[in-house]
């Protein structure tokens, strides 16, 4: 949209000094065609064909100096003979090549013409044979008579002139003080005018969504596809990294220009792909890649990337087998989780009562009356609980910067980029969230090894053979066969297959298998993050092992990761510690490292056993398992 | 009674803490079901996109809902249908239309006469002189005005608006037309300065969303809301508004005339009491000739003038049939309206005489 502000410092500077209204906008109306043509109704509906005929024309284009052609007279196009007698004789269709004049600031008339146009299309993929043999699948889309030029042009209209000059936002009113001097009343128009036409050059002429919807016309279109023997280009470009910043409303994102018109050429000289002095040739494709515009300093490897990846289509591609990979992995990892909680909720429907051991209760009891014993029966530590919340707000930021991505086409994606400013600031912070998250999973790791260490020390101390190996098994998030015997039991006992209930120690093996989650998930987002991010680097490492598909790869790979993140995260994690009727409205582990009463008895009755005997509460009938 | 180690048995637990009781597993019951049942939604839902993914393709509405064709159906349509419209700045116009529309005459949802199917939003089509012209007043008038019997003179008209079909005064622009051609207060009136300001400002913010919010009016309101109202700059505004307002009397007010209703007082927006009529001549449209056809025809139109309205019976120096200062309109408003120079060029048009438009009537001057 124009800016108001630009016109708003136009007419307050100059308006109120000349008169706002006072610039003769008939100038460009010599044949007084908008005293009809202004009005919308102004129109008909024939009845044989079904064709709406729209005879209006925007008066705020010409008096607002919307867009170059708004100097345009009427008659400039149409033939004067033909509409400037009512009623209208048969109006000959209009011929975009015609010369017509423009007068400039003083006066003096320039011939202008779009004849140059027709001579580059002719050398182009879009010649006007080709044009005029379009068939679409609804049928024509315009009527024999009308310009080709119409299947991707409008009435040009100038941009936001602050989309190239962000400056122009904040212009100070008294930078236009002088310009009535010499423009007297078109002061307002032609400040308002020579901003929007200078600046409007600066950027692409449409935005890259815009221009989507202009090539999707005829390469969406399946009838046309099918007879070029096309895929749908649009639609694969749309699930690319570029078409889905284009969805999310980045002005700056490559469009099909960038990559389909070689730098420094018209748009209406572009080329099949088979010609080779297209940009997109695979002769030229990696310089084009590589442009100082895009991807400067990168390996040739990055043409190898699909920028045109419909991953529905691409059968047997490798793409294709790793999501299939991750989709099955999904399933197999978050489906058992999913079913434990869904049949711990059929628990309390049916009303199963659990047989509760009130000795355990009655030693929990004590051991959180007693001040040593509630401290050890915390199961998360400060540092554990501030890391937690680290990761709470990292993750936060990364799923709501990088979601949208994810979903671009969905309408909530662009209004969510846009409470962090739009997508480059979306960007910067996701980039910034997961280099937290990693340096975070360092220092994690980095304390994991002191523990490690320090278990080590003491199975040596004990006289353990394999010491390390036996003090690896005892790191607390160690998924041992234990645990998988207890799930199994876990399982059995929710299925009503097995009365007692298997309890656990400080961690669940549910715990276990989420911390593993949350483990390997930072090493895989982290890595394709990085190789995502650093592309120009990333193409020259791993240019030579994948090509550019490392890129197609490292997307899938950081996509449907992240996706399992989420919905374990926030379905089974979030049921866990707010949801669950034992924890809700909020688990005090969170905040307080307490573990709420019945779960400590139901979930980790050997945690309790443990700290009472080392309390002295019960006698030490056997050695610790491993924990 | 209790257990040794203090734990209540189930005899000593009263009645009312066994209904307590019962109470709060019921509601954990119905807790644990919807959360099932969320769980399940979001799984299914989880599961249904990731198989989705790969096996279905579609290119995303902001890319191809937009409109191609300017055809009959895109009048049954709304702007805001369109999503591929909603996500462009400056959204390309349909395919075949060349010039910015920024939007198409839009259905008008309480015209029984189009909303029952039987006419075209824009139902003019025979006479090529005048077809596009009496379109043009579908935007501003209901059918009935010119199409339907009253014996009333000048006709009993009123305002509706179009998001609600209920009675409205008169559209927001003419009013702040009104206000801006009246005698301003005195200079050093400043009280009665800043009410004219407020006034105006609010009308022409209205005045703006009712003509589907083109940025001059827009810009208009911002400016008498951005000078003060006893500066010299709000007296050049109110004169250089006089001049600027009358541009945009195009027949979109997000209001329409039509012929009102006598008890209660309300727009006539079909013809009364012909709801069984219409779905007679629907369900046999297609089938009926001649006799029957034409019965069926007159039972929908009980109210049909034999020959409508002409133009010049409104736009006339004599004694036309709209009260225009009635209805709001400003005294320059009304006088363009019925100009000698606009009635003859009406009466040129409607007689089929070729003529060329003089350069002297410039657009919608007062």
């Amino acid at each position: 949209m124009v800016s108001q502000k630009v016109r708003r410092i136009a007419f307050l500077v100059a308006g109120l000094l000349t008169g706002i209204f006072a610039a003769d906008s008939s100038a460009d109306d010599p044949d007084n065609c908008l005293l009809c043509h202004q009005f919308r109704g102004l129109s008909r509906l024939d009845p044989e064909t079904s064709r709406l005929h729209l005879f209006f024309a925007d008066p705020d284009y010409s008096n607002h100096r919307r867009g170059p052609h708004a100097r345009l007279g009427c008659t400039d196009c149409h033939d004067r003979s033909e509409v400037s007698v009512i009623p209208h004789k048969t109006v000959s269709p209009v011929d975009c090549a015609r010369a017509c004049h423009l007068a400039n600031q003083s006066g003096l008339a320039r011939e202008f013409s779009h004849a140059h146009v027709k001579r580059m299309l002719q050398e182009s993929a879009h010649t006007g044979d080709v044009l005029s043999k379009l068939q679409f699948n609804k049928g024509p889309l315009l009527s024999p008579d009308q310009s080709n030029c119409l299947y991707c042009h409008d009435e040009p209209i100038f941009r936001d002139p602050a989309k190239a000059i962000p400056r122009v936002r904040g212009m100070p009113s008294h930078v236009f003080d002088r310009c009535d001097v010499c423009h007297k009343e078109a002061a307002p128009l032609d400040t308002e005018y020579f901003l929007r036409h200078v600046a409007s050059r600066l950027v692409p002429a449409r935005p890259p969504l815009e221009l989507a919807q202009v090539c999707a016309v005829c390469h969406s279109d399946p009838l046309i596809n099918k007879s070029h023997d096309m895929p749908d280009t649009v639609k694969s470009f749309v699930r690319s990294f570029h078409g889905k910043a284009a969805l999310l409303g980045d002005d700056t994102a490559a469009n099909c220009l960038s990559c389909h018109v070689s730098a420094g050429d018209n748009a209406h000289r572009m080329l099949g792909k088979s010609n080779a002095l297209s940009p997109v040739n695979p002769v030229r494709l990696a310089d084009s890649c590589r442009s100082t515009d895009c991807h400067p300093g990168a390996d040739k490897s990055i043409a190898a990337t699909a920028v045109h990846l419909d991953l529905p289509t691409a059968h047997g591609s490798m793409e294709y087998l790793l999501a299939i990979t991750f989709i099955v992995l999904t399933i197999l990892t978050f489906g058992p989780s999913a079913l434990l909680v869904l049949l711990e909720l059929v628990q309390i429907i049916v009303g199963r009562e659990q047989h509760e051991d009130h000795r355990v209760r009655g030693l929990a009891r004590t051991l959180l009356a007693d001040p040593g014993g509630r401290e050890r029966l915390k199961r998360f530590k400060p540092h554990h609980r501030v890391q937690h919340w680290i990761l709470t707000v990292l993750f936060t930021l990364l799923v709501m910067t990088g979601f949208p991505m994810k979903f671009a086409d969905r309408a909530w994606a662009e209004a969510m980029v846009n409470v962090f400013g739009g997508l480059q600031m979306a960007r910067i912070i996701h980039h910034w969230a997961g280099i937290f998250l990693v340096v975070g999973f360092m220092i994690h790791m980095v304390i994991v090894f002191f523990v490690f260490l320090s278990c080590a020390r003491e199975r040596m101390a004990e006289g353990h053979t394999n010491a390390y190996r036996k003090a690896f098994t005892s790191l607390p998030m160690w998924i041992s066969p234990v645990d998988v015997k207890k799930t199994f039991q876990l399982l059995a006992c929710l299925l009503f297959l097995r009365k007692e209930r298997p309890t656990f120690g400080r961690f669940s093996p549910a715990e276990k298998f989420e911390y593993l989650g949350v483990f390997w998930g930072t090493m895989l987002l982290g890595i394709t993050g990085a190789i995502l991010w650093g592309e120009q680097y990333a193409s020259h490492w791993l240019g030579g092992l994948f090509g550019g598909r490392v890129f197609n790869l490292s997307t899938i790979a950081h996509t449907y990761e992240a996706f399992l993140a989420v919905i374990h995260v926030g379905i089974l994690h979030i049921y866990n510690v707010i949801l669950a009727p034992r924890v809700f409205p909020l688990s005090p582990a969170t905040i307080t490292g307490d573990t709420p009463l019945d779960k400590l008895v139901e979930e980790h009755s050997e945690l309790v056993e443990e700290v009472a005997r080392d309390l002295g509460l019960m006698p030490q009938e056997k050695p610790n398992e491993p924990a | 009674m209790n257990q040794p180690d203090g734990i209540p048995t189930i005899h000593s637990i009263s009645a009312s803490k066994r209904w307590y009781r019962r109470v709060r597993k019921t509601i954990s019951r119905i807790y644990a079901t919807l959360l099932m049942a969320l769980i399940l939604y979001l799984t299914l839902s989880a599961v249904w996109y990731l198989i989705s993914s790969l096996a279905r393709s579609s290119t995303p509405e902001q890319l191809t809902n937009i409109p191609v064709k300017m055809d009959r159906a895109l009048l049954d349509t709304e702007r805001a249908a369109w999503r591929g419209f909603e996500v462009s700045d400056n959204p390309r116009t349909p395919l075949a239309h060349y010039h910015r529309v920024d939007g198409w005459i839009q259905p008008d949802k309480f015209n029984g006469c189009t909303q029952s199917g039987c006419h075209a939003p824009l139902p003019h089509s025979k006479r090529k002189e005048v077809r596009a012209f009496l379109n043009m007043h579908a935007t501003s008038m209901h059918c009935g005005v010119c199409h339907m019997q009253t014996e009333k003179v000048p006709l009993d008209v009123l305002w509706y608006d179009l998001a609600n079909g209920q009675p409205q005064s008169s559209p927001a622009i003419l009013e702040a037309y009104g206000l801006l051609l009246g005698t301003p207060p005195k200079p050093d009136d400043e009280a009665a300065l800043k009410t004219l300001q407020e006034k105006l400002v609010r009308l022409l913010n209205r005045a703006s969303i009712g003509a589907g919010n083109p940025p001059a009016i827009q810009d208009l309101a911002d400016h008498f809301s951005a000078v003060r109202a006893t500066s010299e700059a709000f007296t050049k505004l109110l004169a250089s508004g006089r001049e600027a307002l009358p541009k945009h009397f195009r027949g979109e007010y997000g209001a329409k005339l039509a012929l009102a209703t006598a008890s209660p007082r309300g727009p006539m927006l079909m013809h009364p009491n012909t709801e069984q009529a219409v779905r007679a001549f629907l369900d046999r449209r297609d089938s009926a000739t001649g006799e029957s056809r034409k019965a069926l025809l007159d039972a929908v139109h009980p109210l049909k003038r034999p020959k409508a309205l002409h133009c010049s019976d409104c736009h006339t120096t004599g004694q036309s049939l709209i009260d225009f200062a009635k209805i709001g309109y400003p005294a320059a408003r009304t006088e363009a309206l019925r100009s000698p120079i606009i009635v003859r060029m009406i009466e040129s048009i409607n007689a089929g005489h070729e003529m060329h438009l003089p350069g002297f009537v410039k657009p919608n001057s007062p």
